[in-house]
C-alpha cells in the first residue's frame, strides 16, 4: 500500500475545531464535511486539495474534541495520509478506525515543506520527499492495521468479515 | 480568507491560534444566546402554569421546558422546534392585535338580521359571535398592544437568531459532538 502526493503543511496543536468547525456538523455526509475541511485556517484547502495529497503537521495534531468527523473530513477531502510529529490520542485511534493512514515521524514532519511531493510506503514505513530526495523512516503499521485501513476502516472491515 | 502558502511557520502558527480564539469567542457567544433562549422559554412556561393549571398549559410547559433542555444539550430538532414556535408565536401576537382592533369596530349584525327578516318574511336567527370583550379604556388597550408588540418582536428576533446565527450552531454541535 503506497501513497503519493503534494504536501499541505500546518503547525502545532491543530485541533478538531480547526479541522472541521462544529457549525458544519449538522450534515454528517463525508463530502459535506470535506467541503469545509481546514477552512478556518486555510480557506482554499477544499478547492486546492487533490486526491492522494498528503497533510503534514507538527505536534499534537487533532487535539481538542474527540469527534470522528475530523478524520472523516480529511479523508473525504482526498488526503491519503497525515504525517505529524505527534498526534492527539483519540484522533489517532479515530483515524485508524475510519481508515485514514497516519504516521508519526518527527524528522519528516520538521523537514517536509508545503508543496513538496512526497511518497509513502505503508508496508515499510518509508517516507520519501521526491522534491528534495530526503528519506525518512516511520514506524510501519502492523499487518492487521494495514488490512483495516485497506478495507476502509473498522466498520467496513467488520462488514466484510461478517459477509464472508 | 488566508492562503497559508504565503506565510512563514510563525505566521501559520499565529493563524492557527487566531482561528482557535475566534472559535472560542463564537462558542461563548453561542452559549450565551442558547442559555438566554432556554431561560426565557422556561420562565414563559412557568408564567403560563402560574396563571392557571389546565391541560394545555401543563402540556405546553412540559414540551417547552423539555425542548429548552434539549436545546442546551445541542439537539438539532430543538433549534427547529423553537424557530417554528417563535414564528407562530409572532404571527399569533400580531393576529391577536388585529383581532382586538377589529372587535372594537361596532358591527350592525342586529340591523342586517332585521332587514333580512322584513325582506323575506322568514325567521333568521341573530348570530351571537363569541368575541372577547375588548378593553375599552385607552390605558389597558395601550398596555395590551405594547405587550403583544413586544412579544412579537421578541419572537421574531429569537427565530431569526436561532435560524441565522453561526455561533448558535457552533455551540450546539460542539456540545452534541464533544
Amino acid at each position: 500500500m503506497k501513497a503519493k502526493g503534494s504536501v499541505f503543511k500546518y503547525g502545532d496543536n491543530v485541533d478538531t475545531d480547526v479541522i472541521i468547525p462544529a457549525r458544519y456538523l449538522n450534515d454528517a455526509r463525508p463530502e459535506s464535511l470535506a467541503a469545509h475541511c481546514m477552512e478556518d485556517i486555510d480557506a482554499f484547502f477544499p478547492q486546492r486539495v487533490k486526491p492522494g495529497d498528503i497533510m503534514v503537521a507538527n505536534k499534537n495534531f487533532g487535539c481538542g474534541s474527540s469527534r470522528e468527523h475530523a478524520p472523516i473530513a480529511i479523508k473525504a477531502s482526498g488526503i491519503s495520509c497525515v504525517i505529524a510529529e505527534t498526534f492527539a490520542r483519540i484522533f489517532y485511534r479515530n483515524a485508524i478506525n475510519i481508515g485514514l493512514p497516519i504516521l508519526e515521524c518527527p524528522k519528516a514532519a520538521k523537514a517536509i515543506s508545503a508543496g513538496d511531493d512526497v511518497e509513502i510506503d505503508f508496508t515499510t514505513g518509508a517516507i520519501t520527499n521526491t522534491s528534495t530526495g530526503e528519506k525518512f523512516q516511520a514506524e510501519p503499521f502492523p499487518p492487521f492495521m494495514q488490512e483495516l485501513m485497506a478495507a476502509g476502516g473498522l466498520v467496513e472491515r467488520t462488514k466484510k468479515k461478517l459477509g464472508a | 480568507m488566508t492562503n497559508l502558502d504565503n506565510l512563514t511557520d510563525e505566521q501559520k502558527q499565529a493563524e492557527i491560534q487566531a482561528a482557535q480564539e475566534r472559535n472560542e469567542k463564537m462558542l461563548l457567544r453561542g452559549k450565551c444566546i442558547v442559555i438566554t433562549v432556554a431561560v426565557l422559554v422556561i420562565l414563559g412556561a412557568a408564567y403560563n402554569v402560574a396563571g392557571g393549571l389546565s391541560f394545555p398549559t401543563v402540556v405546553g410547559a412540559v414540551v417547552n421546558i423539555g425542548c429548552a433542555v434539549a436545546l442546551l444539550n445541542g439537539h438539532a430538532f430543538a433549534r427547529w422546534f423553537f424557530i417554528v414556535v417563535f414564528v407562530l408565536g409572532a404571527l399569533f401576537s400580531l393576529f391577536t392585535i388585529t383581532l382586538v382592533e377589529m372587535s372594537r369596530i361596532p358591527r350592525p349584525t342586529q340591523t342586517v338580521t332585521e332587514e333580512f327578516r322584513e325582506e323575506f318574511g322568514m325567521y333568521v336567527p341573530v348570530i351571537h359571535t363569541h368575541q372577547p370583550e375588548p378593553p375599552q379604556d385607552l390605558e389597558s388597550v395601550t398596555v395590551l398592544y405594547l405587550t403583544l408588540a413586544g412579544l412579537s418582536v421578541l419572537y421574531i428576533v429569537g427565530a431569526v437568531v436561532l435560524f441565522k446565527s453561526e455561533s448558535v450552531k457552533e455551540y450546539m454541535y460542539s456540545v452534541r459532538y464533544a
